[in-house]
């Protein structure tokens, strides 16, 4: 049956440091901005064509959960702000190949994070967009 | 310049390994950003050990 059911083998790294066990949710946004190409004689409305090469515009949105202890996820997070990185995203921790693809997101700027999240009695998570950079898919 | 690993968290990497830059390839922008986060520390050259000349006994 073609279902994929994430249960808790998604890996996610940034800057190179695996962050799973603090991961909830992750999100790959695979963008290539919709170039309009509609011409005089055209009877529908055409984006993009064989010619035509337009900008990736990726993103990769994350849950975590916060920690402040030493190497968890706010030592890791705090010092990204503001310069771009690397994710790495593969849907299960096994060998990439081509039923377990991975994702890198080079050069992915993350713009904004809130180091506080809280809410009283509930565990605080904090949610991050990295934008922008290239994305590219292993299969091997 | 070599670095010790000091945390779990290092993709591919345990706590004490030593490692360079290279070996974490292009998936880290800046190694500074993971020292500062106590996920690597610079390893500082040891000096070598002054050595005695001792005059050999007649």
């Amino acid at each position: 049956m073609a279902t994929t059911v994430y249960l808790s083998n998604p890996t996610l790294t940034i800057n190179s440091v695996d962050l799973q066990d603090q991961c909830t949710s992750a999100t790959i946004n695979y963008v290539y901005e919709q170039l309009e190409t509609t011409a005089f004689g055209d009877t529908a409305r055409k984006f993009g064509g064989s010619a035509v090469t337009s900008l990736q515009n990726n993103s990769i949105d994350v849950e975590l959960y916060q920690s402040y202890a030493a190497s968890e996820t706010e030592a890791t997070i705090y010092g990204l702000v503001g310069i771009q990185t690397t994710l790495v995203l593969k849907p299960t921790s096994a060998a990439v190949s081509s039923t377990n693809p991975s994702y890198t997101l080079t050069g992915a700027y993350l713009e904004s994070h809130t180091p506080i999240n809280a809410s009283l009695g509930e565990l605080s998570t904090i949610t991050l967009t990295f934008a922008g950079g290239v994305l590219t898919k292993a299969t091997s | 310049m070599d670095y010790e690993v000091t945390s779990n968290r290092l993709n591919g990497h345990k706590r004490g390994d030593i490692i360079r830059e290279a070996d974490l390839g292009d998936l880290t922008t800046d190694l500074l950003f993971l020292v500062e986060a106590g996920h690597l520390s610079p390893l500082k050259v040891k000096k070598s050990a002054k050595t005695i000349d001792i005059d050999p006994q007649e």
